[in-house]
């Protein structure tokens, strides 16, 4: 038999946990950020946990090592200094084209380092928070790179920190093509939606791109690219490379298992394209 | 279970989180975030009274939400539901047994994943949710077993070094007490 607290209890808790699951999503959040200050301590403590990390390993490399290190990143350096020097001709060159033709001239990205706090501890999502917020320009839909590619987009906002959604998460929807290549003329180059595949749960470099035409083209390695439609991501962010394709949907569409380029369990920086200033649009965006 | 066991203990099950969220192992060969808060549930199941499975579910769970992408009360219902199951048992068990701290710590590790993925299914939140999920639960189960029995060690050490057990008072022992018969006068 039920004691009276263990019914009190199980009843006040029980209608705290569907009262709140039953909120929007949106009020459902806010009380997520007013809880956050409960443990707002813990937040402080493990950052400077964090930072405490960073400085023993910094005693523990040698000097040698960061001297390697060093010279590694100096020759790096001068070989995208070189690279710019070429992109810079090839962008004027660009830009005066699209003068010709009256189209507006295409803005720098203007990029915002941030630093990966913590990932998803659970197996629903695939999120992480960076230490940026909105004190630093970030907005909702910011999109998130990486060197290497496409890493997701800002999902919630706080003043000092935002949730991302990664590339594959059932929440991050990402337009996407295959690249122009010299096999594959502009004409082929099928459009559709990277999303969460099959194999993203085990796996979450796996993604799925679909609905693409049954009669594309598409070989094993070939390279996606994010699309721009839709106005969410900059076009042409390298999105990852086709593993197989297979007809889906009782052979209406074609549907290709991608690998992202992006190592998302392994990230520690990434980088934010925050707003033009004037427009409200992705810096980068085309304007066609 | 003293007031500073409870606290130590919400102390440990922040930290384990943190430490969850900070050093992702899924890409390693589990495939599965690994979460060991359900050993926690069991914990206060097995040891607790019913506030006590209430804390830990709105403290560890909230927390856990917090750095999740879950919305907030996820948690704490799983948590809660999982320990009120577990509680049922906590006077047949042989809690001090290692082998039935893993099984419970195992049970523990099925319930809270289920009962999380089906609140987030009911509530339309689009979940990650397939055939992949069954091996998660799976390994996230081992784990929770393979920790249960380390971390209730840690835990009754703890309960045991900050709890404060009262001394047997030797003059009002009821069992050496002598009574004297209304009787007494008559030999």
């Amino acid at each position: 038999m039920l004691k009276q607290p263990h019914i009190v209890t199980l009843c006040s808790v029980l209608t705290a946990g569907i009262v709140l699951l039953s909120l929007p999503l949106r009020v459902n959040t806010q009380i997520k950020w007013v809880a956050a200050g409960l443990f707002l301590p813990f937040i402080g403590l493990a950052a400077a946990a964090d930072q405490k990390l960073e400085s023993v390993q910094s005693i523990v490399v040698s000097k040698q090592e960061l001297l390697r290190e060093n010279q590694r990143l100096r020759k790096e350096l001068e070989n995208y200094k070189i690279a710019l020097l070429q992109r810079k001709t090839v962008v004027s060159e660009n830009d005066l084209l699209r003068e010709e033709i009256l189209w507006k001239k295409r803005q720098p990205w203007n990029l915002l380092p941030a630093r990966v706090q913590v990932k998803e501890p659970s197996n629903w999502w695939s999120s992480l928070y960076i230490n940026v917020g909105t004190e630093d320009g970030v907005v909702e839909n910011t999109p998130v790179l990486s060197p290497q590619g496409l890493v997701g987009k800002v999902d919630q906002v706080e003043r000092h920190r935002s949730k991302v959604r990664l590339v594959g998460d059932p929440h991050c929807r990402v337009s996407a093509m295959l690249a122009q290549t010299a096999t594959r003329p502009e004409a082929e180059q099928a459009h559709g939606t990277v999303m969460t595949g099959q194999d993203t749960q085990l796996n979450p470099r796996m993604v799925s791109f679909q609905p693409l035409p049954l009669n594309t083209r598409i070989e094993p390695g070939a390279e996606v690219i994010t699309s721009g439609m839709g106005g969410g991501f900059p076009r042409g962010i390298p999105l990852g490379h086709v593993v197989d394709s297979r007809s889906s949907g009782v052979g209406l569409f074609a549907e290709a298992r991608v690998r992202l380029t992006v190592d998302l369990n392994r990230l520690e920086m990434v980088w934010l394209i925050l707003p033009a200033e004037g427009n409200g649009r992705a810096p980068g965006e085309d304007p066609r | 279970m003293s007031r500073s066991t409870f606290t130590s203990m919400i102390l440990i099950a922040i930290g384990v989180v943190y430490l969850e969220a900070r050093w992702t192992v899924i890409e390693g060969g589990w495939r599965c975030q690994i979460d060991v808060l359900p050993v926690f549930a069991a914990y206060a199941a097995l040891h607790g009274r019913v506030g006590v499975m209430a804390g830990v579910a709105a403290l560890g769970g909230g927390w856990f939400d917090l750095l999740s992408a879950n919305p907030l009360g996820t948690s704490l219902l799983s948590l809660f539901l999982t320990s009120y199951m577990l509680h049922g048992m906590h006077e047949l068990l042989l809690k001090g047994q290692m082998a039935a701290q893993f099984f419970v710590c195992v049970l523990a590790g099925v319930l809270n994943p289920v009962i999380a993925g089906l609140a987030l299914w009911v509530m339309s939140a689009d979940p990650m949710l397939g055939w992949g999920t069954l091996w998660q639960v799976l390994i996230n189960a081992i784990c929770c077993g393979l920790a249960g029995p380390v971390l209730f060690l840690i835990l009754n050490q703890l309960d045991q070094n900050l709890s404060h057990t009262p001394t047997a008072k030797p003059w009002n022992r009821p069992v050496v007490e002598v009574k004297r018969s209304k009787h007494y006068h008559q030999f």
